[in-house]
Order: C-alpha cells, then sequence, then structure tokens
C-alpha cells in the first residue's frame, strides 16, 4: 500500500530528515535523495536564511513537514496563531500531507516543548480525535499522528497505547506515522510485546514510517535520535512493511549528527526490506 | 481524575515541585517519582539548553553556573508561551532590567534572534519625496545601550574587560545582509533620524531637531542606501467599511 488517502496518493520512498549541518553538503553536492522531512517549526517565520535555505531545497527536492507542537492531546484549544503560520508554511512546500505527535504538551497557553504521554482514556481520544479534525479542516491537508516514545503510564487508563491510537485516527479519519523506535522504546520502558502493538496498528492508515536509535540508560531506554538504528528496530520495520507494503520511511537523526552521507546510507538500509516493484 | 486536570497537575509538576506522583504508574525498574522525574529532567536540560543557545554572550558575562541559576529563575517566572522555541528568551531582557549589563546583553540577543529571521521588503528605490512616509527594513533593530556588549559577544573584549568598564552609551543597529546578522556602530545623530524614520515618519519629519552636518547627512544616506536599510511602509489594509461594502 504504497499510496494513500492519508499521505496524498503519493509514494515516496526513503528519506532523511533535513537538519542545520548538513545543508552546505546538500546544497552544494546536490545529492540524490527521495525527500526530505522538515521540521515545521524551524520555518514558521517571516524571513532570513530558514525559508531562504528551504527555497532553495523545494527547488530541487520534494519536502514533507513534520510537526513537534501541535499538540492535538493537550485538553487546550488548538493555538490560532500556531495555525495560521502552519498553513503558510503548508502553502509554500505543498507537502502532501502533515504529520505531528499524538501527545500532549501545553496547558492553559503554556508549552512543555516536549512530548508528553497521553493518557490512554475514551475521553481523552476523543478530544484528541476533535483538533486532528478542526486542524485537517484549516490547514486543507492530510493530518497523520505520530505514536511517541514514552516513559510513564498513567492509572486512570482505559486502555492499551495501541487500542488509544486505534480509537483516535478512527474517530479523526486520520492517518498514522507509525514510529517503528518509539514502539520499540515504550515496549522496553513499559513491558509489552512490540509485534503485539505493531499487529493491532490500521495498516491501511499508515501514511509514514519513521526509524532511528536511541539511548539506553540502566533502568529505561530514551528516544534520543543520536545512534544507528538497532536490528531489533530494523525487525521491527520489516514487519511493518510486510503488513503496509512500501511505505514513505524516514530516518531521524537529531543529536551528534554525523556526515549526510552517514545518516543517508543508514536511512537506505530501509530499501533492504522494501519490495521491489 | 480528567484530562485536564491531570494535565495541569503533571505540567506543574514538571515546571516546578513535585507535590505527588500518584497518578503515575510505577513499574519494577522505576517509582512513579521516578518516571516522572525523566520528564522533568528533560524539560529544563532542553529549555535551559535552548536559552544556552540563544545568549552565548550572557553566558560569557555570567558563567555557567549563575547562567543556569538565571536561566531556572527566568523560565519560573516566565515560562513559555509560544509554540516554538524561537520565543523562549523574549522576555529576558525583561526579566533582567535590574542588571544593566546584563540587560544590554539580553537586549542585543534577543534583537539578533529578532533580525535573524524577520521579513525582509522590497528597498526603497532611487526617487523619493522629502513629505513621503518612510520605513527601516523589517529586520533592523535599534538598541541604545549602556555598554559595548557587541564586543563581548562578538569575543573582541572580555566579559572582565566589560565588567570593568563605566556605563558610556553606545547606539547599535542589528541588521541582515544576505542571511548573516551584523552589528552596526551608529553615530547618535544617524541614531536618532533612523528611530524616526522605524515609526513610519517621513525624511522632512525625522531631520526635524537633528542637529548634523551636510556631509554627515549624506555620508548615512549613502550608507543605507548601500545597505537597503529604506523601504517604504507596510501597505494599510483597506478595511471592508471603506471599501464600501
Amino acid at each position: 500500500m504504497p499510496a494513500n488517502r492519508f499521505n496524498g496518493f503519493t509514494d515516496y520512498g526513503v528519506g532523511v530528515g533535513l537538519r542545520i549541518p548538513h545543508y552546505d553538503h546538500i546544497l552544494n553536492r546536490q545529492p540524490v535523495v527521495e525527500w526530505f522531512e522538515i521540521i515545521s517549526e524551524n520555518f514558521m517565520v517571516d524571513g532570513g536564511r530558514p525559508l531562504a535555505i528551504l527555497d532553495q531545497i523545494l527547488e530541487r527536492y520534494r519536502v514533507v513537514q513534520h510537526g513537534v507542537s501541535m499538540y492535538f492531546g493537550s485538553a487546550d484549544k488548538l493555538n490560532r496563531e500556531h495555525l495560521r503560520r502552519l498553513k503558510t508554511l503548508v502553502r509554500r512546500t505543498k507537502t502532501p500531507w502533515l504529520s505531528d505527535h499524538l501527545c500532549w504538551g501545553s496547558v492553559d497557553g503554556r508549552y512543555s516543548h516536549d512530548l508528553l504521554p497521553m493518557p490512554y482514556t475514551f475521553e481523552a481520544a476523543k478530544v484528541t480525535a476533535r483538533k486532528i479534525r478542526e486542524a485537517r479542516d484549516f490547514l486543507e491537508v492530510p493530518i497523520v499522528v505520530e505514536n511517541v516514545s514514552s516513559y510513564a503510564e498513567f492509572h486512570v487508563s482505559e486502555m492499551t497505547e495501541w487500542a488509544f491510537l486505534n480509537e483516535v485516527v478512527e474517530r479523526a479519519d486520520c492517518g498514522i506515522l507509525l514510529d517503528v523506535n518509539n514502539i520499540y522504546v515504550s515496549s522496553r520502558n513499559h513491558g509489552f510485546d512490540p509485534y503485539e502493538y505493531l499487529n493491532a496498528v490500521p495498516a491501511d492508515r499508515v501514511a509514514q514510517i519513521h526509524i532511528a536509535g536511541h539511548s539506553t540508560y540502566e533502568k529505561y531506554i530514551l528516544d534520543t535520535h543520536d545512534h544507528p538504528v538497532i536490528d531489533p528496530v530494523w525487525a521491527l520495520y520489516e514487519k511493518a512493511i510486510a503488513r503496509t507494503g512500501n511505505t514513505a520511511t524516514l530516518l531521524e537523526w537529531d543529536q551528534h549528527i554525523p556526515s549526510f552521507d552517514e545518516v543517508h546510507n543508514e536511512a537506505l538500509k530501509a530499501k533492504r526490506y522494501l519490495v521491489s516493484a | 481524575m480528567k484530562l485536564a486536570e491531570l494535565q495541569r497537575r503533571m505540567f506543574a509538576e514538571i515546571t516546578n515541585t513535585v507535590i505527588s506522583a500518584d497518578y503515575i504508574k510505577p513499574n519494577a525498574r522505576l517509582t512513579a517519582r521516578e518516571r516522572l522525574d525523566i520528564y522533568r529532567d528533560q524539560y529544563w536540560s532542553r529549555l535551559i539548553d535552548s536559552l544556552r543557545d540563544d545568549f552565548p554572550g550572557l553566558l560569557l558575562l555570567l558563567g555557567e553556573r549563575a547562567f543556569q541559576k538565571l536561566a531556572i529563575e527566568y523560565l519560573t517566572a516566565c515560562p513559555s508561551k509560544s509554540f516554538t522555541l524561537r520565543d523562549l528568551g523574549q522576555h529576558l531582557p525583561a526579566h533582567l532590567q535590574n542588571q544593566p549589563l546584563e540587560h544590554d546583553m539580553a537586549r542585543l540577543e534577543w534583537a539578533h534572534i529578532e533580525t535573524y529571521d524577520a521579513l525582509e521588503s522590497e528597498p526603497l528605490s532611487a526617487t523619493f519625496t522629502p513629505d513621503q512616509a518612510l520605513a527601516l527594513q523589517p529586520h533592523i533593530r535599534l538598541l541604545e545601550l549602556q555598554y559595548p556588549v557587541d564586543d563581548v559577544r562578538l569575543k573582541t573584549l572580555s566579559a572582565r574587560a566589560v565588567k570593568a568598564r563605566r556605563p558610556a552609551t553606545i547606539h547599535l543597529a542589528t541588521h541582515r545582509v544576505e542571511g548573516d546578522v551584523f552589528y552596526r556602530r551608529l553615530e547618535p545623530g544617524e541614531f536618532a533620524i533612523l528611530q524616526k524614520l522605524s515609526t513610519g515618519k517621513s525624511l522632512a519629519k525625522a531631520l526635524r531637531g537633528i542637529i548634523a552636518n551636510p556631509e554627515d547627512l549624506q555620508r548615512w544616506f549613502a550608507t543605507w542606501a548601500q545597505l537597503g536599510w529604506l523601504c517604504h511602509p507596510p501597505a494599510k489594509r483597506t478595511s471592508a467599511r471603506s471599501r464600501g461594502q
């Protein structure tokens, strides 16, 4: 299922995140890359270098927007200024879909700038789905939500994380950005079977897949995006592709960022699991 | 516990004092408090790192320990109210208003951030009349400072040396050329004219009360023209009523 209504019926292949240390390499060497994912918030500005770089990238490459602060799961209303700026950027990039996280992070207009875990309740699913629908109606682009890594669970939860994900995307009728590294990290932190999670994901809603590395500590695993992808995560990716079919895949590497070639080569390992046309 | 109540409580405990993490499940390796602390640690380290990146001059002036203390005080007093970390330090100059040297540095560094990603307008064409309203490029910020903090930020003056100096007014513009931010020292008369132009005054009104010799004026205008600093004021929106609807 390479293309579906949640990713704008695209078949993007394997991409990498656009990061500042790689700007010169990309603009000067113009490597062959199927697509770049940008962090929307880094480009929701009025002018200057960020937009000048973005425009140069857009001349040569396909770009998909990924956000970190929409906070669909916050009880707060959506931030209208945020939406307005996001829409301006959507028009600039012509992103075929737009992703953000299934999490919360703001309270009463104050921001944590973190991806905080949801309580898996029906009330939370309802609030989250309503906000996703509102955002989609305003932005006029398919919205897909990403499962996050988490380090805490709540007593009030009424269902598993994967049941909550299903509840939200069905109510919102939106797509999923399936982060297989996040499934792995959370499975280790909370002691569930990652394949049970994976098998419960509605494959026909998966618009994009994230892969990444993480850091292992004595008592928990942290989603740090600062290492290559480990074999158990590749195994999850293989299983995900077997269920979804070839799906737009993106490697995230956000700290201790190595050379562009190293990041790109790590991303291209995903091709081993994609089915040749 | 309802969603809003849970989020208010967890947010308060991540950003302030933990009263009880009893709404979080412990697991075999971590208590509820330890699980909450993962988020607390991430919150503080992410936000303090962001301020450290945005205010390197202030970090030079204060040193690591005092900067961290300031960051915690500031973030407690002024929690982020923007979706973007870019805005995190916007109230830091006001927070430091009783510390003149640090206040100046914070103002310069916030101006730097604003200059970096502000809009750029089409520079003014060669012909304009003295009565025509003008504007400055939106990326220009004009600063009157008591300390040469630009030199500290550019590392041409040490933090120790600037602390030893007596206050002496300097005038400065932060501006942008091909994506890079620059600081330009201004003469007092030049600063005064630019300040008036930044409020949308015409050249004739901006020059009123300014004592400057013609050679200086000519030189200033030549520099502003070369840097593309002057532009037309933004077009005013035509209201529905004025369009007769």
